[in-house]
């Protein structure tokens, strides 16, 4: 069974975010090489540290390097508005991403400080939709729940990783976007209440569930541990593991 | 895998469940208006434990919380229905507090409870002050358990209010919940000269790192596991503490070995 977690960051930090780093994607392949993580998306901190460019730049690099070892990692990369041209234009995004192993995007409205509207975020995203390029929404990255759902009503059929780091993540937050739209799925990287992963998979599907760790910022083996012992099929516990992911970056042909 | 490292994280991957037992010292139970939880009645805590191996949880349930007047009834139901798996802490409510009452209660139900439980900051109350020396007395002179919420950077329940507790009453064994989140290195500093105080894991998990720091500040032979079942999942606790940077003698030491020597000194389950 193949573990993909959707959810790795690396990147050195000139603060305390993270209490516990892993400073260069090398630390970072060691550390996922402990909990025999097969791969995933990872995203560079530098994206929103550093500059933009910079962190999609090793983003693109260190990727590169994983998979001429062998590694299935895909690179996550920041977006901006198209109106500065410092990430690639819209109609350029998919092509870029393909070329640089890219598997998916997020946005960080509240560091990269821009008005999170239809006039910066619009083209974007439709783009985005067409060509179902996997969006990460995370309240981590600075996107509000209030926005997530705005964006989702704009955009029904984005294929959006949604996570919610929220003090008490809850059902009454999340169920709803998972349930309502269709291409929606939910990064586990947050998701620690007890019963959380069996009463999801039973109600919307495991095709609905993504396994994250939030790694090297929380301990990969929570996640982990949940999703190991839930008491769900065999099936079920592959698709959340591995093959969701999979799954989804082959439909966007990434 | 979890940790290719331990060979506890090796075994419970191989079966989804820890080759050892799990004592869970900090739970609740029923409702709470800010969540929804996918079960929470004693029963299907119960039926939880049997999955993931846990076999006894102490708690106090939401209602006993947060219901000064009629919720503390909920904890003796939930026990009497299962006296074999679960104890209770005795809330004190410290701004409608009884203390005369409360000891009454745990002294006349001593398959009921195990001790008191204070949330100090739910209270804006500080655990130390002078109203709950009386149950503090009590505990002293049976050596029973007072769980506290405690909090970082906190004006209740810091690492200052508790070895203020600890000084007064060197007998009382004090599992400090959470272990001072956010100030936990010197709140542990501070407070581990005091042999009766433990450091529990609930919330630790969410920032990796925290554990390592408890149990080199500590030693593992202060920590007891705990949960706050059914915020968090067992297996979430579980799993922190398999993929930590410790040994597995630590891990047996948190999962069990720690809660079976305060069995001892309390007589619990007849051990």
């Amino acid at each position: 069974m193949k573990i993909y977690d959707c959810h790795l960051t690396y990147g050195a930090s000139v603060n305390i975010q993270p209490y516990k780093n892993c400073d260069t994607f090398s630390d970072l392949l060691d550390a996922v090489d402990v909990s025999e993580i097969d791969g995933g998306l990872v995203r560079c901190r530098y994206s929103d540290n550093v500059g933009v460019r910079y962190g999609n730049g090793f983003a693109a690099r260190d990727v590169r390097s994983a998979l001429d070892k062998g590694i299935f990692m895909r690179g996550v990369w920041a977006v901006l508005p198209p109106y500065t041209d410092e990430t690639p234009k819209p109609e350029a995004l998919f092509d870029e991403m393909k070329k640089n192993n890219i598997g998916a995007v997020y946005i960080n409205p509240s560091v990269h400080r821009y008005v999170p509207d239809m006039l910066t975020l619009g083209k974007t995203l439709s783009v985005i939709e067409e060509n179902k390029i996997p969006i990460i929404l995370s309240t981590e990255y600075g996107v509000s729940m209030e926005l997530i759902y705005k964006i989702m009503r704009a955009f029904p059929r984005l294929r959006a990783l949604i996570s919610d780091t929220d003090c008490w993540p809850n059902a009454r937050r999340l169920y709803p976007l998972i349930s309502e739209y269709e291409n929606a799925v939910l990064d586990l990287s947050y998701v620690m209440d007890a019963g959380g992963i069996e009463d999801m998979t039973s109600r919307f599907g495991a095709e609905k569930l993504l396994f994250g760790t939030g790694f090297p910022a929380r301990y990969p083996g929570s996640v982990l541990a949940m999703v190991r012992g839930a008491d769900i099929s065999e099936r079920e516990r592959e698709l959340i593991l591995g093959k969701n992911l999979e799954n989804i970056l082959s439909e966007a042909n990434l | 895998m979890i940790n290719k490292n331990s060979e506890l994280a090796r075994a419970f991957w191989e079966t989804g469940k820890l080759p050892c037992r799990i004592l869970d010292f900090h739970a609740h139970m029923d409702e709470h208006p800010q969540i929804y939880f996918p079960f929470s009645s004693a029963d299907e805590m119960v039926k939880d434990m049997d999955k993931n191996g846990v076999e006894h949880l102490f708690f106090c349930g939401h209602l006993a919380l947060d219901d000064p007047l009629y919720g503390e009834q909920y904890n003796v139901t939930a026990v009497k229905k299962h006296p074999d798996r679960l104890r209770a802490y005795h809330i004190l409510h410290s701004r409608h507090l009884d203390a005369e009452r409360a000891i009454t209660d745990v002294e006349n139900n001593p398959d009921i409870y195990v001790g008191f439980k204070i949330l100090g900051d739910y209270n804006e109350f500080p655990i130390n002050d002078p109203i709950h020396f009386p149950c503090y007395e009590y505990l002293n002179r049976t050596k029973k358990l007072l769980l506290l919420h405690t909090w970082g950077g906190s004006a209740y329940d810091d690492f200052g209010n508790v070895a203020d507790i600890a000084e007064r009453f060197p007998d009382i064994t004090i599992i400090c919940g959470h272990s001072f989140f956010g100030n936990h290195k010197k709140g542990i500093e501070e407070t581990k000269k005091y042999q009766n105080v433990y450091y529990e894991l609930t919330a630790i998990p969410i920032v990796r790192g925290y554990l390592e720091d408890i149990v080199n500040g500590a030693g593992s032979e202060r920590v007891l596991f705990g949960t706050d079942l059914p915020w968090f999942s067992t297996l979430h606790g579980v799993g922190m503490v398999l993929s930590a940077d410790i040994s597995d003698e630590d891990r047996l030491n948190i999962f069990y070995r720690n809660g079976e020597k305060i069995y001892s000194r309390l007589g619990l389950w007849g051990k």
